[in-house]
């Protein structure tokens, strides 16, 4: 352990007296302040919140990320380079324990450079109430919209639904000879899904949707608050690119057994709201039922609307946890991400020179932030094509984390929601348990077997 | 392994290194069928000419390099196992050291790696540093220091665990002649406390006075080995070393070798380990081609003849320079009466030098049996005796050192 330590020491050393740190930190010394004065976002102190939270996250992940990158590539590389090693594993120190004790040192550094940063943009973003001039209206609004941690449950697709109904499309166009000859039947099929999948999601004019949400359990505090939170486009765009909703929210069960009986209120809610953008509905928590049931209805109205209303994103939150620690669980997300790329870095320099490892891990990096678009995207390729993929890229991508998706710490934040531990538990044991572990595994085995002083031009 | 394995310090058998190319044809026979052993408590010589294969060597002892074929053990094993690279100290051909680290970060990264305790570790780097004779610059970065400055931090740096072998590749590379004199002083010092020494080098004048038994590698082979004194001496020849002499006296003994009817030759003594190396390789050469540096016979000639420099010799006077002092005397006495039976005559004439007492006519006929250049200098800065003490760990009185040091024979495992 002690021999781990002293090549984690020199590792940390030379990141610091080489100055391959400072770069990333005098740019974030100097770029967190001035966003926090410069961004706007919306106009709303919720906004201001909400962008600079939003760029001061990602710019610290995606920094560190990358200088976590460089150092693992460069400080193994440029030991064997410049032959230091030749020195030091005539010493007794087993290889295994030089490569853990590089990796630990990029590691060890990144993520004290990782804890400073944080602290920064969490204080910064703390202070910016009191700093900016905002009504207490607004200020309430970022209270109950950012400074929380909300859990959100939104209602699946039906996927079972949903391919039923496009089976039962199929046989009824194949019944009137209708199926058109220049596709094949997988292509109709993609084609009849997607428009069931659109359906599924839109509001004709004069229509009402209802979603179903379960287990939805806000705190039982008079004061607790339920937000539905959606997105909406509209089919044509409406003139004043608004759509007026009338929405009712509660436990519509209830319905059955007559008004005077109802346990629980129904709310009712009725706004304009502007297409492409997120809004939230806020109403009080006891709209839901005792078993964590509650519908949310739309009328497309045709007094108000011209458009078809198709919702994007449909999900109910409630508080369930403080910012501070759901910041802090944001971090650790940030850290998982840090601690397998200093791994990676490493690994791939035991056998790679400096550019090419740096340029596989950046390759592996930004796969990582398009992991999900991959996936799908492979999913709904044709059949030859798609067989080919499977058996290449597919399990390549299943063997590189996701930085993307729920993956991603910056939307967390922005959306005042709740990064559940257990998830959060659940993708470090994935990506450093199981990936990572894998990684340095095979770095440290070629690295054992390698001719240190084998001269490599 | 054979029960031969533990009487060496250093065993190869039939080591064999081959550098290929990309595609796996041969391209280098780096070195071919070695069988160096290296006994323990000895300073062996490791010599050859440019790309002969001793680093190459080197590296496979201590698993840089993988051998194409035969096996190389350290200290009765492979210097893999943790237990033997706590036992050995390495300075290799260049100081590879971090250049961004202070010489005492640089010695404490690697008492780390050896476990010792900070109190220790730092007793050490302290006296190491004065030892090398940079004990007002350990706070430095290393990439700010000269060659010759990094190459004694190398050197502390292999003495940091005390080790029992020492491995040096070209030690004395870009040191100075004082320098070179402590680095050779330091040797001679540490053999006598029981230490083995395979000292690599191509700077004969390095090796001459130290080392107790020489290997002469060429193109990966070994051409010849054995005591220096045995080597250099040419048997069925006497050599008469004198003072200057006068003409009279000259033409007289000339006379007399006449009359004795054997063939003579009269001229100043030379470097006589020199002329020997450049025979040894130019045999070799005419027999086996080499992958390293050839030595053209322009070079050869060069060598042999090349006179030295006015300033060469004023530095040989400078570091010469005071021999006759007590310490010294008894030192050399000590070290030389441990390896070899010294004849009377021997003894006496080599008394006689360090005395400086001009020679008798008696003594001029001594037959020089000793090493060509066992006039021990006295180094220009000496090695402090404490200071070996200290990083030993040992205590005690002079007195007690010569007992110990006389104690092990050649032969002798100091790791019993
Ligand atoms: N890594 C290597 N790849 C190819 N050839 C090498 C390598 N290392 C050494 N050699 C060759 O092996 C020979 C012996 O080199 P070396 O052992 O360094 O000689 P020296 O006796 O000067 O220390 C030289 O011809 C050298 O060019
Ligand atoms: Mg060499």
């Amino acid at each position: 352990m002690h021999s781990i330590w002293a090549v984690a020491r020199n590792t940390m050393a030379q990141a610091v007296r080489m100055k391959i740190a400072a770069a990333v930190i005098f740019l974030l010394l100097a770029l967190l302040p001035m966003m926090s004065v410069i961004t706007t976002g919306d106009g709303t102190l919720l906004g201001k919140l909400q962008s600079f939270s939003s760029y001061g996250i990602s710019l610290v992940s995606f920094l560190l990320s990358i200088l976590t990158i460089s150092m693992a590539c460069f400080t193994l590389s440029s030991d064997l380079h410049r032959r230091t090693l030749d020195l030091v594993v005539t010493k007794p120190i087993a290889r295994c324990q030089i490569v853990l004790g590089k990796f630990l040192g990029v590691m060890v550094l990144n993520l004290i450079l990782l804890a400073g940063f944080a602290c920064i943009v969490y204080g910064l973003t703390m202070a910016m109430p009191s700093l900016t001039d905002s009504d207490p209206a607004q200020q309430a609004q970022a209270e109950t919209e950012f400074f929380t941690a909300r859990k959100s449950v939104s209602v699946q697709i039906e996927a079972d639904a949903v391919a039923k109904r496009v089976e039962e499309r199929i046989e009824k166009l194949k019944k009137e000879g209708q199926m058109p000859d220049q596709m094949s039947l997988s292509q109709i099929r993609q084609t009849l899904t997607q428009q069931e999948q659109v359906s599924e999601k839109s509001v004709e004019l004069a229509a009402a949707k209802e979603w179903d949400f379960q287990n939805v359990f806000p705190p039982r505090d008079p004061n607790a608050v339920l937000f539905v939170r959606y997105k909406l486009l509209a089919s044509p765009d409406p003139p004043n690119e608004e759509i007026f909703g009338q929405w009712r929210i509660g436990d519509f069960r209830q319905f059955k057994m007559g008004i005077q009986k109802f346990k629980t209120p129904v709310y009712a809610v009725e706004q304009s709201d502007s297409v492409r953008t997120i809004h939230e509905i806020k109403i009080p928590a006891a709209a839901v039922a005792e078993d964590g049931h509650v519908t949310v209805a739309f009328f497309n109205s045709p007094d108000y609307n011209v458009s078809t209303v198709i919702f994007e994103q449909m999900e109910v939150l409630y508080k369930v946890g403080s910012f501070g620690t759901n910041f802090f669980r944001v971090v650790l997300l940030i850290a998982v991400r840090l601690i397998f790329l200093a791994a990676l870095g490493v690994s791939l320099s035991t056998w790679l020179s400096f550019p090419v490892a740096a340029l596989c891990s950046l390759n592996v990096f930004f796969a990582g932030l398009v992991n999900g678009f991959f996936m799908e995207a492979i999913g709904s390729l044709g059949a030859f094509l798609g067989l080919v993929y499977q058996f290449t890229i597919r399990w390549m991508l299943h063997i590189i984390p996701r930085f993307d998706g729920p993956y991603s710490p910056t939307d967390y934040i922005v959306s005042g929601e709740v990064l559940p531990w257990l998830f959060l538990i659940r993708a470090a044991l994935l990506t450093l348990g199981v990936q990572m572990l894998l990684l340095l595994a095979v770095g440290i085995w070629i690295f054992h077997r390698r001719e240190i002083a084998k001269i490599t031009v | 392994m054979e029960s031969g394995v533990n009487q060496f310090a250093i065993e190869t058998i039939d080591l064999k290194k081959v550098f290929s190319d990309w595609w796996g044809r041969a391209r280098v026979k780096a070195v071919v069928d070695l069988n160096l052993k290296v006994r323990y408590n000895e300073i062996y010589g490791f010599l050859g000419p440019n790309g002969s294969g001793k680093t190459t060597t080197i590296k496979m002892l201590l698993n840089l390099l993988h051998p194409s074929g035969g096996h190389a053990f350290v200290l009765g094993g492979k210097s893999t196992d943790a237990a033997i690279s706590r036992r050995i100290g390495y300075l290799p051909e260049e100081s590879y050291l971090y250049r961004y680290l202070t010489a005492r970060e640089t010695l404490d990264f690697y008492g780390r790696i050896f476990g010792l305790p900070g109190s220790v570790r730092k007793n050490r780097i302290d006296t190491l540093l004065e030892m090398v004779g940079l004990s007002g610059m350990g706070s430095r970065q290393i990439g700010t220091y000269s060659k010759g400055m990094m190459r004694r931090i190398g050197l502390a740096q292999a003495l940091i665990n005390d080790p029992d072998l020492l491995i040096l590749d070209e030690p004395t590379s870009g040191l100075d002649p004082m320098g070179t004199r402590q680095i050779k002083d330091l040797l001679v010092e540490l053999c006598r406390r029981g230490k083995t020494i395979l000292l690599s080098s191509h700077l004969l004048a390095d090796v001459e006075d130290v080392c107790d038994r020489i290997g002469i590698l060429y193109g990966g082979r070994m051409q010849i080995e054995g005591p220096v004194r045995e080597l250099l001496q040419h048997r069925g020849q006497v050599q008469i070393t004198a003072g200057e002499l006068k003409l009279q006296t000259r033409e007289k003994i000339e006379a007399l070798l006449r009359e004795d009817g054997s063939d003579y030759q009269i001229s100043s003594p030379m470097d006589k380990l020199e002329t020997f190396f450049v025979n040894t390789v130019a045999r070799a050469q005419k027999t086996q081609p080499t992958s390293g540096a050839g030595a053209g016979t322009g070079i050869q000639g060069f060598l042999a003849v090349q006179p030295k420099s006015p300033q060469q010799e004023a530095l040989d006077r400078l570091v010469s320079a005071n021999v006759h002092t007590e310490k010294i005397k008894e030192d050399v006495q000590t070290e030389k009466s441990r390896t070899r039976q010294e004849t009377p005559a021997a003894k006496k004439e080599l008394l006689a030098k360090l005395t400086q007492m001009s020679f008798s006519a008696e003594d001029a006929k001594a037959v020089t049996t000793e090493k060509p250049t066992a006039v021990p200098a006295k180094p220009a800065a000496p090695i402090r005796k404490d200071l070996l003490e200290k990083l030993a760990g040992r205590d005690q009185e002079p007195n007690g050192q010569t007992e110990k040091t006389g104690d092990p024979g050649p032969g002798g495992s100091p790791d019993a």
